[in-house]
């Protein structure tokens, strides 16, 4: 037995998987975690047309969830906005407003139709999964690896993961939560069998005249949110962690939404750079 | 020099070594801070000393090539009993050097736990005594560090500062910013620019603190011990993944 680790590259990011296991635990390990996050990946890509898998629905359900627990702060229906603001293609602009508001025609969950076996989008709807299905693929992929025995570990697609058991030093996972605008960490979180998620505002951006257009849309203005430069949520699971990230970036009633999730803490960076964490409180060191 | 005056001179150099109260917390480092221009005369006999008393730094010391008086230490070590490391992977301690920017008393003191500790004892005040006596003016500090607390070539992050007996806060060398500490008479002043710390002013008289080189690798420490001074830039966290 001994710690083995490895990078993947999947959802446009780099995943990295770190166990203590056997080597043909981990080599198997490896495969498993591929395989999945590949199928995930297919299904939930932009360009996929399978509306009506198990996991799709499944899923699709806990978004509704959390769209709805969030006041609509959360929506999977922001995928014409990206378009438009061309992180899509990579192609940013900014749009004028008439396309905006044209756009947001095209934006809100609850037009979704939903039935035991399918979804149905309203023309001219894209669903970006983004907030979402890498955080389902991780909790996915760890509780796989847990029933093959592999007790200790962390799986982490690119900023979302999931951790159990010890690290190599016996103590629980140390994980850094970088600093939204300065090289290096906000600071340390010290959690073991938790789930952990990071949006924010400089991950994915370009500039005009000085001003950033980050990449997190608020569905009711069409706009990148800018209540916050960057929102950790940490909590028993990866795909309530990444979807609630998004949702509390989004909204500036982040207590109303936190309260619902009682197993969930959150570390946020306002507009002006001031630290604040809300709800259930984990071992986190701010540094600096 | 009578019992009077002696403590008069002394009490005016980092040879005092008040306790201080520090936090326990504070990562385990021990490390010999000597002010002499002939650091191979005194910093065996020093260790030496320390050793009898179970403050033990090993038996294997490494310094870099271009050590002043490197030639004089090796023998001068040797003779003591204790090994040349060829590198830090071997050795149980490293000495460094620094050229204070004045010329100061000389003097020693110890560092351990966050604590400038009393090494004073018979036989080191008249070390000390022959330290003065030999050359009243030094400019060389001697810095031997316990390999866990060896100063890293990383550059830190931040600073710890313990005044009088506290941990009294943590500065990032991120942010260009002159902090006051001040305590009765004591007052020490640090500023921080371009990731590196200082002092800029110390009520100390010998002010030893402000010659001391600035401070921005892990490990790395200024020390004023009239000032119950110690300023130390702490380890980047290390962390196993990291999120956002």
């Amino acid at each position: 037995m001994a710690w083995h680790s490895s990078t993947l590259l999947f959802f446009d990011t780099v995943c990295e998987i770190k166990l203590l296991c056997t080597p043909s635990q981990f080599k198997n390990g490896e495969k498993v975690v591929g395989n999945l996050f590949e199928s995930i990946e297919k299904e939930f890509s932009p360009e996929s047309y399978n509306n009506s898998s198990d996991s799709l629905i499944k899923l699709f359900k806990i978004a509704l969830k959390i769209h709805h627990d969030s006041q609509g702060s959360f929506d999977i229906s922001v995928g014409a906005l990206s378009k438009v603001w061309g992180f899509k293609n990579k192609a940013y602009r900014v749009p004028h407003l008439f396309e905006i508001e044209e756009t947001l025609k095209h934006v809100g969950m609850e037009k979704i139709k939903i039935d035991e076996n399918s979804l149905w989008l309203p023309e001219g709807m894209e669903l970006d999964w983004g907030g979402i299905a890498k955080g389902y693929a991780v909790d996915l992929a760890s509780q796989e690896l847990r029933k093959r025995g592999i007790l200790n570990g962390f799986i982490n697609a690119g900023g979302d993961l999931f951790c159990w058991g010890q690290n190599p030093e016996h103590k629980p996972w140390k994980i850094g939560i970088k600093h939204p605008r300065e090289p290096g960490f906000l600071g340390i979180l010290s959690i073991s069998n938790l789930g952990a998620s990071t949006t924010g505002d400089y991950q994915r951006y370009f500039e005009v005249k000085g001003k950033r257009y980050h990449h997190v849309f608020n569905p009711f203005t069409g706009f990148p949110s800018s209540f916050y430069q960057s929102v950790t949520v940490v909590g028993p699971e990866t795909t309530i962690c990444d979807a609630l990230s998004t949702a509390l970036f989004v909204s500036p009633e982040q207590e109303k939404i936190i309260r619902l999730y009682p197993e969930y803490g959150v570390i946020i960076v306002d507009s002006k750079g001031k630290l604040k964490t809300l709800g259930k409180k984990y071992p986190f060191s701010p540094l600096g | 020099m009578d019992r009077r005056s002696f403590l008069g001179s002394i009490i005016l150099t980092p040879l005092l070594s008040h306790f201080l109260n520090a936090d326990e917390r504070q990562p385990s480092t021990l490390s010999l801070h000597l002010i002499s221009d002939f650091p191979h005369d005194f910093l065996p006999q020093i260790l030496y000393d320390l050793r009898e008393r179970g403050i033990n730094f090993g038996r294997r010391v490494w310094f870099p090539e271009n050590t002043p008086y490197r030639m004089q230490l090796e023998k001068s070590f040797s003779a003591n009993g204790w090994e040349v490391a060829k590198n830090t992977s071997t050795a149980s301690f490293i000495l460094n050097h620094n050229l204070l920017s004045r010329e100061s008393l000389p003097s020693f003191s110890l560092v351990e736990k966050g604590r400038v500790k009393d090494i004073r004892s018979g036989k080191l005040i008249h070390l000390w005594k022959e330290m003065v006596k030999r050359n009243p003016s030094s400019s060389l500090l001697t810095t031997a560090t316990l390999k866990k607390g060896f100063p890293s070539l990383s550059s830190g992050e931040e600073a710890t500062v313990f005044f009088m007996g506290r941990k009294r806060a943590i500065l990032s060398l991120k942010i260009d910013k002159i902090y006051l500490f001040r305590h009765k008479q004591h007052e020490i002043c640090v500023k921080i620019e371009k990731r590196k710390a200082w002092v800029e002013s110390s009520s100390c008289s010998q002010k030893i603190c402000c010659h001391t080189p600035p401070a921005s690798l892990e490990g790395e420490r200024i020390i004023c011990a009239p000032n119950h001074f110690i300023l130390e830039i702490n380890p980047s966290p290390s962390i196993d993944t990291s999120v956002g």
